[in-house]
């Protein structure tokens, strides 16, 4: 298990499960610092299945997306997958608006998402 | 990482492709992180600007063309949509709002257009149009 | 893929159409030919609940125009529930909110449409 401020990885069989800790994903040092450990975690760990838990989060600023949209685009590259979990229904309006709920697989649960990798 | 995006991008008449446009331009924005409602304003208006270019000025014509610049920075996105039809006069839309025009199912789009933009300007030939959106700025 | 999911739901003889999603220039054909066939269910009322509908362009606003004036030919109730407050606001932008009635709950929407009932009468 990985342990920082900001998040947490926990290996659940072939699954890496990335708990988000903030409540708030705004601020854009946060937000950088989450940027970094992922991406580190990607180099590290290549062609890995990686599930974002946002049980714990209630919110989220545009760049914070942005930042998923460019750590997808890293994760399929290196033949990966990134896939996301249990998001509150108000954050999910803004998927909805910008369509990243078509770009990822968006499961209500941990439990059928880690079955579906 | 990148301090503005600029595309300058040339397009059948085609839904799909328009929205692939679209997810560049709000995904630019979301860099920059804009509010909420403005991604949803520029979402909105965007629908709106490419539908009319392909279905009115175009008229989902797949040899004629549509034109699309953008401009994202950290304060304004800036876009440019030019289509191929023969262009309309604004004067000639009708308002959807009065009572006899409530009940028709089109012609809303320009007045949500000028609701969430701050700036919104039509070229000469009424084919052309031009949109702005500040970040976090209020519509007058 | 589609952007736009509508869920039908019979309830007696009302009428509920959920529309999950958003509805954008893709979308409107499907949204009409489920319009087309939730009215042709021949209910006395129609939901539309809109509680997961975060987007909706003019063309989505003209199909519900369209649905409107259909109901009112055939007498058949029409309320919308639940709005996100930022297709609301479009509502309000292009002064349809006068033309539907608009419910925050279930309940209030059967109840309301009844009470436009008796007051027509």
């Amino acid at each position: 298990m990985i342990h920082g401020p900001n998040i947490e990885i926990v290996r659940q069989n072939d699954v890496n499960v990335v708990n988000l800790l903030n409540e708030e994903i705004l601020d854009e040092a946060i937000i950088a610092e989450i940027t970094d450990s992922l991406f580190a975690f990607v180099v590290e760990n290549p062609a890995a299945n990686i599930l974002l838990n946002f049980s714990k989060v209630k919110h989220l600023s545009s760049s914070a997306l942005g930042m998923l949209i460019r750590l997808n685009k890293h994760i399929s590259e290196t033949k990966g997958n990134l896939k996301l979990c249990s998001i509150a229904p108000s954050l999910l309006e803004i998927f909805v608006i910008t369509r990243l709920n078509n770009v990822f697989e968006i499961y209500e649960q941990q439990t059928e998402a880690l079955t579906s990798f | 990482m990148a301090t503005n995006f600029f595309a300058e991008i040339q397009i059948p008449s085609d839904y799909q492709q328009a929205k692939k446009v679209e997810d560049d331009i709000l995904h630019a924005a979301m860099h920059f992180d804009y509010p909420d409602q403005d991604i949803f304003a520029i979402r909105l208006c965007l629908e709106e600007a490419l539908t009319n270019a392909i279905r009115h000025g175009n008229g989902m014509d797949d040899n004629k063309k549509v034109d699309i610049r953008y401009y994202v920075d950290s304060k304004r996105v800036e876009i440019d949509i030019i289509d191929q039809g023969n262009g309309f006069k604004l004067e000639d839309v009708p308002d959807p709002r009065e009572m006899d025009n409530i009940d028709q199912p089109n012609g809303r789009g320009i007045l949500l257009m000028k609701s969430y933009l701050n700036v919104i300007e039509y070229n000469k030939k009424g084919n052309g149009i031009h949109m702005v959106k500040y970040k976090d700025k209020a519509v007058e | 893929m589609s952007n736009l999911t509508i869920k039908i739901e019979a309830q007696g003889n009302i009428t509920i159409m959920k529309l999950i999603g958003s509805a954008d220039m893709t979308e409107t054909q499907e949204f009409d030919a489920s319009i087309d066939k939730v009215l042709a269910l021949g209910c006395e009322h129609i939901i539309v609940d809109m509680k997961s509908l975060f987007f909706a362009c003019s063309m989505a606003l003209g199909s519900l125009v369209k649905l409107r004036k259909k109901c009112y030919q055939d007498k058949v109730k029409l309320g919308l529930l639940d709005i996100q407050p930022s297709l609301h606001k479009v509502l309000r932008t292009t002064q349809l909110d006068n033309l539907f009635s608009i419910y925050d709950t279930i309940e209030d929407a059967v109840k309301g449409q009844e009470q436009e009932e008796t007051s027509n009468e």
